[in-house]
Formats: structure tokens, C-alpha cells, sequence
């Protein structure tokens, strides 16, 4: 039976004369999200992109590919027959049985791309109707309400047949590399890879940085990093990974700042590095996985202290509106928390200072930052910073 | 490279590799097939246990194999606590997962369960054992070496107070830091039960034995195919066997010396540190527990782990959760403990650069303030 795979996509229909540009993008993606002998054949044509694959590919595998593919709605698996109306009476109702099975009422909705087809929708739609209540005993026709729709569709050379029930929705959003590229401040905790994963959605390409300091976290937490950068890579495609060595400047922080700055200045730091770095990979805007509140640094004073350390690269905090129930639920879904829950130190928990102060004054910790050669240590981190490349395992 | 951490496992030795392997190829049969690779096979594991056997001081029928130390702990625990003979089982706080799992499903399952704290130096003392036996007893489980301290227990002078008090009691002992480190007598001690382990003394992994004296019943925990004279079933791990049954013939008294000597070393050089504090006592040569205050034992390891010097921090601990032994010690500085443990093939110069690393690394991470 040749099948062959339906893409729809939703947002991207509305962008006007950039649209063209945008399929173009999603049709890219999705040839590089899929193997590069599973597929034959990559195509757009009114609003859909056709995958056919190839000779005795692994169809399900390729499914789960593309429900990470940002910008796909849904994914529809339809069986591919010659343009004959006995052929698809025959072969069709025989093809959907199996998923029929778990429904009891349908209707046919019919599309006529060839207008030579003998046959108009209306009564395509009779027959094939029909032809389903034959084949599939236990169903009932229901125009208003049907549990799933049967689609046919009569296209240039061949007529596709499936129905509603079997697609599977896609990840929505907008085509990776649509909307630049960010750099993503990646800790290994529960919120920044999902913080990643929303803007990549939002079809932003990622970098990501992350800041170690050995010895006092360990190679275990830096490989738990290297997963969750692994993971997000299974929706973005390969992006670079930027590990900073980070603990002379923690110290330096902790032997010469006030306690209570620590934290702050450390963010500060961590800022001003991500942000040349952010520069050096062509990146436009930073991404971390704040949430109002949710720790002493996460105030909206501190957000302002820190951001204020970004310069003229924009911060985005995706989670910023977000409970931590609603942050692990999009990490369940997209496979990261597992992984995030491991127990190793990251670099913000090594030296946390006992009182921190919640509601800094820029003046102040600008004053307490002061204290330091600031600039020494960023050029430093960004002149040691390693990058590998990240790849998903699938 | 230098290895301490001999107590989590040990690496083969070239003789091991070569038993092991050895058997795969010359004895690829099933043991209870009743054809002739099978009866070769057969041939071949009693060998085997009669070897093991020997090297163990044992009878080669008291010896069963199991697919290790937790395995052999599993079913000396489970199977031992016999419900028809008394509801009070003695063991103590600081024994491994192995028995402390186990126990605490009898514990479960209504038996009164006695976990016996340890004094400051880590070891159990006898009077407390004494103490918890009553005529109710049934089992009675205490390790013959602690895995974090090294503290060597009194195993060996339990059996008469059972003899007086509870005499159809079972003894059972955790040897496998035991056994390659100190002089194991299982007959002296009169033990009824004693678990080992393949990997702790240079053998395979996947391998162990439990030793059941002659006379003594225990009811398996393992159902199956009936092997190991229907206490452990499951085809005969052969190649480990063989592999296990060399590493228990290489093993020499005179290897305690060696250890022994190393650990005084390292322990001279790391306390010559300032502030450090030993856990526990002298115990067993291999290991050494010491607490680098100010130093989390977890930033202390990857710092020795950077110098490719690998030791353990006593448990896997992570976030404070410290080790249940040092704490139960009363230990103070039990988040900032660092086990290093030696092997027989561990050398002077080895234990040098140990040291000067750790001097090194307090100096790096406590020098500056």
C-alpha cells in the first residue's frame, strides 16, 4: 500500500508575501528533521506540504520526526490510489477499516483538484460514503457531528484518501530559523530548556551557553547539560553549545563582592558573557528561564539589575508569566524533565549567599560589581568558552 | 590515573580476564544439559566450587553461587528469618542497601526489626549485640566490614552468646568487604551464613557467592530451574565463576600488609593536613574515610577527579543527603567526608601523589579567604 504523509500548517498561511519565504523554510526543516533515505519526495502545493516516502520506509518513525518540526499543525497518513473511482471504492473503505474501528459515525468531505475527474465532490462523496457503510458495518453517517471526517482528494495524478482520525497534531508554532537566532542560557534545572523550546517554537534558531565550574560541579552535570541540549536539538535541529568555564569568576565574585550581591552579580556576569557570545554566533536576543518570583533573583528588581547587564542584546524570558506546574508540564511533553531532575550542582546553586537581597538598587550593586575587574573576567570566559556541536541521538 | 575506589569495585586481573574467558570458549554448554558440553560444563563448575571452596575455608557443598554480594545478602535475609522460630531480627544501622533493604521488609512484614547504632569509630560493639539478642531472636545479620569506614565488627564472638540465649537463631554475615582484607575464618566465627562478592576482589562482576553451613536450611527467594541445589536458580554464570574462582586463589595473606602500610601512609600524609578529621578507627587496611572541612565531599571528589585521581564521597550523596553511616556515627563533618579505598596493587608512589594533591586542592579551595 503507498501512503503518503499530509502536512498542514497553520500560522504560516496568514504571513502575506513572506509566505512563499516560510514554506520554503518549513519544507527545508522537514528534509533535514527526517532521514535522508525515507523520503522520495518533498513538495508544497495550496497550503500543504506532501511527503512521499520512500520504498519501504519506516512511516511511524517518520511521523514522530515531524511532530517536532515547529510551524506543522498536523500530520495526516492518507493512502495513495490511481485516479479511478472503482479502484478508490474498493481499496479505500479497506484502507481506513482499521481506524474506523475505534469510531461510529463519519462523513466524507470530498476535494476535486482535477477538474477532469469525472466525478464532482458531491458525489464522490455519495459513493464513497457508501462505500465506507459497506465495508465497515458498525458506522452511522452524521453530517452535523461525525466523529471523524473522511477525506478523498482528487489531486493532479493521484487521489489521496484518509480520514481525521488518524493524523496526528504537529508542535504548531513557526519554522525554525523563521524569526534569527538566540542564545539560550542553559543551566540543566527544569526551566531553561523548556524557556529553549519556546522560543525555538516561536521558530527562533537557538545557541545555547552554559557556565560550569569545576570542581565544584562535576563532569556528570555537565554531560546532564549536554543531554538537555540533545533533546532540545530533536526539535531545532544542530546548533552549537557553548561551555563557559566559569569558576575563577565565581570565586573572584565570592572574595570580593558583598554576600548578598553574590547571586546578582554573578547573573550579571553570566549576562555580560552570554551576550558577547550571543554576538560572536550571530545570535539577536538572549533567552533564559526566569519566572517572576520564583527565586530571590527572580524579583522584578533583580530582572531589572540583570537585564540591565545585557546591554543592547533583549532578554527573553518565555516563562516569565508561568507557575512551576505549567513549566513542568511543557517539560514532561518535551522530554526534558527526566532528565533536568538528575541531582547535580549547576554553577548558581555552588556558593548561595544566605540572605540575598531581593530588592536590589542598580546604583548599589553596580557599586558592589565595582569591586571587580568586571571586564577582565567576561574576556576571559568568552576567550575560553569551548563550543561543541549539538546533534539529536534519534 | 591513580584508583581509590577499590571498595565500589575493583579492576580484573590479567588471570581473571583469562579464567573468564577461558571458559566461555572451552565450556560453552549448559550445566544442566544432559549431554556431554553440558556434563563438561558441569565438570567444569564443580571445579570450580571445589576450588573456591578450599580458598574460602569452606566445604565446596556450603558453597552457593549467586549473581552476587546483594543477591547473596537477599536470600541469607529473606530466607533466613524464619517466622516459625521468633519475630526479632538484630542487625545494625550501617550495614549496606543489600541487608538494609531486605530488613527493612521483614521490618514490613511484622518482624522486630533491631538496627544496632554504631559507636563513634564506626563499629558495632559486642556488648550492644549482646544486649539486643533475646530468646526470641531468629537472625541475626552484621557485616564483617563497613564499606565506608572500613570498621571491622565483632562477628566472630556472636555465636556464643546465641549458644546461650537463642540458640536456634541463624548468624548471618555481610563478608564482602571482608573478604581479600582481612582474615576471614568462617568456621572459627561459626557464622551460619556469610555473603561475597565477585567484583571487590579483582574478580567479574555478576558474581558472588553465599556461604550456607552444612546442616543449615534457608529458604530460597529465587524460583526457577532449581540450580545451586535449588537456592539460586538460574543457568550457572560459568565464565564469572571461573573468573571469580581465580580471583579467590590470588588472593595472599601478605596482601593485608601491603594495604595496611599504603593506608598508614595516606593517612599520616592526609592528616598532616590542617583541619582534617579521620571517621571512623583503624578497621580494615583498604579503607580510609577522611572529612576535608569547609569541602564538600562532592566538590573534593571532582576536584581529585580533574587530577584523574578517583575516590569516592562514602555514598552516593548528592545535595547534603550525606552517608547514612556517617551520620549514624555521629559524625560531624559527614557532608565533607572523602572514602579513599586501596587495592593490593595500589603503590607507595601512587599514595604520594594522592596526598600531595589533596594539599593541593585544600590549598586551591580554602587558601583564599
Amino acid at each position: 500500500m503507498k501512503e503518503i504523509l499530509l502536512i498542514k500548517y497553520g500560522e504560516i498561511i496568514l504571513k502575506g508575501l513572506n509566505r512563499s519565504h516560510f514554506e520554503d523554510l518549513l519544507v527545508g526543516n522537514i528534509k533535514k528533521a527526517l532521514p535522508k533515505d525515507s523520503w522520495s519526495c518533498v513538495r508544497k502545493s495550496q497550503a500543504i506540504t506532501y511527503v512521499e516516502p520512500a520504498e519501504g520506509a519506516d512511516v511511524d518513525g517518520m511521523i514522530k520526526r515531524l511532530q517536532k518540526v515547529f510551524g506543522i499543525v498536523f500530520i495526516a497518513r492518507a493512502g495513495v490510489f490511481p485516479k479511478d473511482m472503482d479502484v478508490i471504492l474498493k481499496e479505500g473503505p479497506e484502507y481506513l477499516a482499521p481506524a474506523m474501528e475505534t469510531v461510529s459515525t463519519f462523513k466524507v468531505e470530498a476535494k476535486r483538484g482535477d477538474k477532469q475527474f469525472p466525478f464532482n465532490s458531491p458525489a464522490i462523496s455519495r459513493e464513497m460514503g457508501g462505500a465506507v457503510l459497506r465495508r465497515c458495518r458498525h458506522l452511522k453517517v452524521n453530517v452535523t457531528q461525525p466523529d471523524t471526517v473522511v477525506r478523498v482528494e482528487i489531486r493532479d495524478r493521484e487521489a489521496y484518501v484518509y480520514a481525521d482520525i488518524a493524523r496526528v497534531s504537529g508542535p504548531g508554532g513557526m519554522p525554525t530559523g523563521s524569526n534569527g537566532r538566540a542564545a539560550l542560557l542553559l543551566s540543566g534545572g527544569i526551566d531553561s530548556p523548556v524557556a529553549g523550546y519556546m522560543m525555538a517554537k516561536r521558530g527562533v534558531e537557538l545557541c545555547a551557553v552554559h557556565f560550569a565550574s569545576p570542581p565544584y560541579t562535576s563532569d556528570r552535570a555537565k554531560e546532564k547539560v549536554v543531554e538537555l541540549a540533545r533533546i532540545l536539538a530533536g526539535y531545532v535541529g544542530r546548533y552549537n553549545l557553548y561551555v563557559v568555564p566559569f569558576t575563577q569568576q565565581q570565586l573572584a565574585i565570592r572574595d570580593n563582592c558583598p554576600e548578598e550581591h553574590l547571586t546578582l552579580i554573578m547573573r550579571r556576569m553570566m549576562m555580560m558573557i552570554a551576550a558577547r557570545l550571543a554576538k560572536k554566533s550571530g545570535s539577536l536576543a538572549l533567552v533564559t528561564g526566569e519566572s517572576l518570583g520564583q527565586v530571590a533573583s527572580q524579583t522584578i528588581q533583580a530582572l531589572a539589575v540583570t537585564d540591565e547587564a545585557a546591554g543592547d542584546v533583549p532578554v527573553f524570558r518565555p516563562l516569565i508569566g508561568m507557575d512551576k506546574d505549567e513549566i513542568v508540564t511543557i517539560a514532561r511533553k518535551i522530554g526534558t524533565y527526566e532528565t533536568s531532575i538528575l541531582p547535580y550542582e549547576d554553577c548558581c546553586t555552588v556558593f548561595v549567599p544566605k540572605h540575598p537581597t531581593t530588592k536590589p538598587a542598580l546604583a548599589k550593586i553596580l557599586e558592589s560589581q565595582s569591586r571587580l575587574d568586571m571586564e577582565y573576567w567576561v574576556n576571559k570566559a568568552v576567550e575560553e568558552a569551548q563550543w561543541e556541536v549539538i546533534e539529536s541521538e534519534e | 590515573m591513580i584508583y581509590l575506589d577499590n571498595c565500589a569495585t575493583t579492576f580484573p586481573t590479567p588471570e581473571v580476564i583469562r579464567s573468564a574467558a577461558d571458559a566461555m570458549i572451552k565450556f560453552p554448554g549448559n550445566p544442566s544439559s544432559r549431554h556431554r558440553l553440558g556434563l563438561e560444563a558441569e565438570k567444569e563448575l564443580e571445579a570450580c566450587r571445589k576450588r573456591a571452596a578450599k580458598a574460602l575455608g569452606i566445604e565446596p557443598k556450603e558453597l552457593y553461587f549467586t549473581s552476587g554480594g546483594t543477591e547473596s545478602d537477599n536470600i541469607a535475609v529473606l530466607g533466613g528469618a524464619n517466622i516459625k522460630k521468633g519475630r526479632r531480627v538484630v542487625t545494625t544501622a550501617v550495614e549496606h542497601p543489600a541487608v538494609a533493604e531486605p530488613m527493612k521488609r521483614l521490618a514490613e512484614q511484622g518482624f522486630d526489626v533491631v538496627f544496632l547504632p554504631p559507636e563513634r569509630d564506626g563499629g558495632v560493639s559486642i556488648d550492644a549485640i549482646r544486649e539486643a539478642i533475646t530468646p526470641e531472636t531468629c537472625l541475626v545479620s552484621v557485616m564483617a566490614v563497613n564499606n565506608e569506614t572500613g570498621a571491622i565488627m565483632p562477628v566472630d564472638k556472636i555465636r556464643p552468646i546465641l549458644d546461650r540465649v537463642a540458640p536456634r537463631a541463624l548468624l548471618h554475615t555481610d563478608a564482602v568487604q571482608a573478604l581479600g582484607h582481612i582474615p576471614i575464618d568462617l568456621k572459627k566465627w561459626d557464622v551460619d551464613m556469610a555473603s561475597f562478592s565477585g567484583h571487590k576482589i579483582h574478580g567479574p562482576r555478576g558474581i558472588g557467592a553465599l556461604y550456607v553451613k552444612s546442616g543449615v536450611t534457608v529458604k530460597t527467594t529465587s524460583l526457577g530451574g532449581g540450580q545451586e541445589r535449588g537456592l539460586r536458580s538460574g543457568t550457572e554464570n560459568l565464565p564469572c565463576i571461573a573468573g571469580f574462582t581465580s580471583a579467590l586463589e590470588e588472593m595472599k595473606p601478605k596482601d593485608y600488609e601491603i594495604m595496611a602500610r599504603l593506608k598508614e601512609l595516606l593517612r599520616d600524609g592526609l592528616m598532616s593536613i590542617p583541619g582534617t578529621v579521620q571517621n571512623g578507627g583503624d578497621g580494615a587496611p583498604h579503607v580510609l574515610n577522611i572529612s576535608f572541612p569547609g569541602i564538600r565531599s562532592e566538590v573534593m571528589l571532582n576536584a581529585f577527579s580533574l587530577r584523574k585521581i578517583y575516590v569516592s564521597s562514602g555514598s552516593a550523596c548528592a545535595r547534603g543527603v550525606g552517608s547514612h553511616v556517617l551520620k549514624a556515627m555521629g559524625a560531624e563533618l559527614a557532608d565533607n567526608a572523602i572514602r579513599f579505598s586501596l587495592s593490593r596493587y595500589t603503590s607507595e608512589d601512587e599514595i604520594d601523589k594522592t596526598v600531595a594533591a589533596a594539599k593541593d586542592i585544600v590549598q586551591e579551595l580554602t587558601g583564599r579567604n
